[in-house]
């Protein structure tokens, strides 16, 4: 993947690259352990169907770093940093297949300030966008 | 649960509201970062690699950009009053997280995690009523600067 080095290289509606990322169950349990997140929705199939799921469903908090992970791995922390991130869940997320990308909302370039900001999906297998958000960079 | 019932709910949450639990500080070992990053698929060497990170504005490893989630559920459990669980509201889900970042979390850093009750408010959905819950969770490094600023809102239904 190409990455960017200079804000120059960004124009208001250029996508991210994106990806597609494969979760599954076993990807819950290992997130879950390295983020010290143990709430029974990821890992207890009996606790989620009791409660009308149709299953375990994958952390928010993994949808949002894989949504950052879409913005980073194309603007590197090497060249910006995020100042701020904000995400909503509109649907729950079940282990599957799931789509990252985006695009350039805005660049500001004035002065000393050089930012940047993008507007960040994830879409299940069916295309349905489960989360939203936003985040901004600023280029050192 | 009905409207009223549901009320009852945001009361005594709102009477809470402010309420901190006690700072917790935990060192960030560079294992930690290594093992986050790759549960998330990264492969960026400045999460991983020592030698590269050197190379870095930074000087050591960083950790990705939603590491200060991993440093808050300790802290939201101790907010004092904080329900685990409430009857007639099963299901707990996670709405919106919202993050402010002054600068990344690195390896040797000794990063402090205070957790405050923010806001609680009703809604009625399709699934009838709603309690939601805004926690915010400051971090901030040795020299008491600030790191990040975390909002998580849960749904209970």
């Amino acid at each position: 993947m190409t990455t960017i080095s200079h804000i120059d290289e960004l124009a208001v509606g250029q996508a991210l690259p994106g990806f597609t990322h494969t979760i599954t169950t076993a990807d819950l349990v290992r997130y879950a352990g390295a983020s010290d997140d143990y709430a029974p929705q990821h890992w207890d199939h009996l606790y989620m169907s009791e409660r009308g799921f149709s299953g375990v469903i994958v952390h928010g908090w993994l949808t949002c770093a894989l949504m950052c992970r879409a913005a980073t791995e194309w603007i590197p922390p090497e060249t910006a940093d995020i100042s701020n991130y904000a995400v909503r869940y509109h649907a729950v997320t079940y282990p599957g297949d799931l789509l990252f990308g985006g695009e350039v909302a805005s660049v500001t370039i004035d002065g000393d300030t050089r930012t940047v900001d993008l507007t960040l999906w994830a879409k299940n297998a069916g295309g349905v966008t489960t989360t939203s958000g936003t985040l901004r960079l600023s280029f050192v | 649960m009905t409207e009223d019932e549901i009320e009852v709910h945001v009361q005594r949450l709102r009477d809470r509201i402010g309420l901190s639990s006690p700072p917790e500080t935990i060192l960030i070992e560079a294992g930690a970062i290594r093992k986050f990053a790759r549960s998330i698929g990264e492969t960026n060497p400045i999460y991983f690699d020592d030698d590269y990170a050197r190379t870095t504005r930074f000087g050591r490893i960083i950790a990705p950009p939603s590491y200060p989630s991993c440093l808050i559920f300790s802290v939201m459990s101790r907010i004092p009053g904080a329900d685990p669980a409430i009857e007639g509201l099963p299901r707990v889900l996670h709405t919106d997280d919202i993050v402010e970042s002054s600068r990344p979390i690195m390896a040797g850093d000794l990063i402090t995690s205070t957790a405050r009750l923010a806001d609680a408010f009703h809604r009625t959905g399709k699934q009838g009523p709603m309690l939601f819950e805004a926690i915010d969770i400051t971090q901030t490094d040795h020299m008491n600067a600030r790191v990040a600023v975390v909002r998580m809102i849960t749904v209970r239904y």
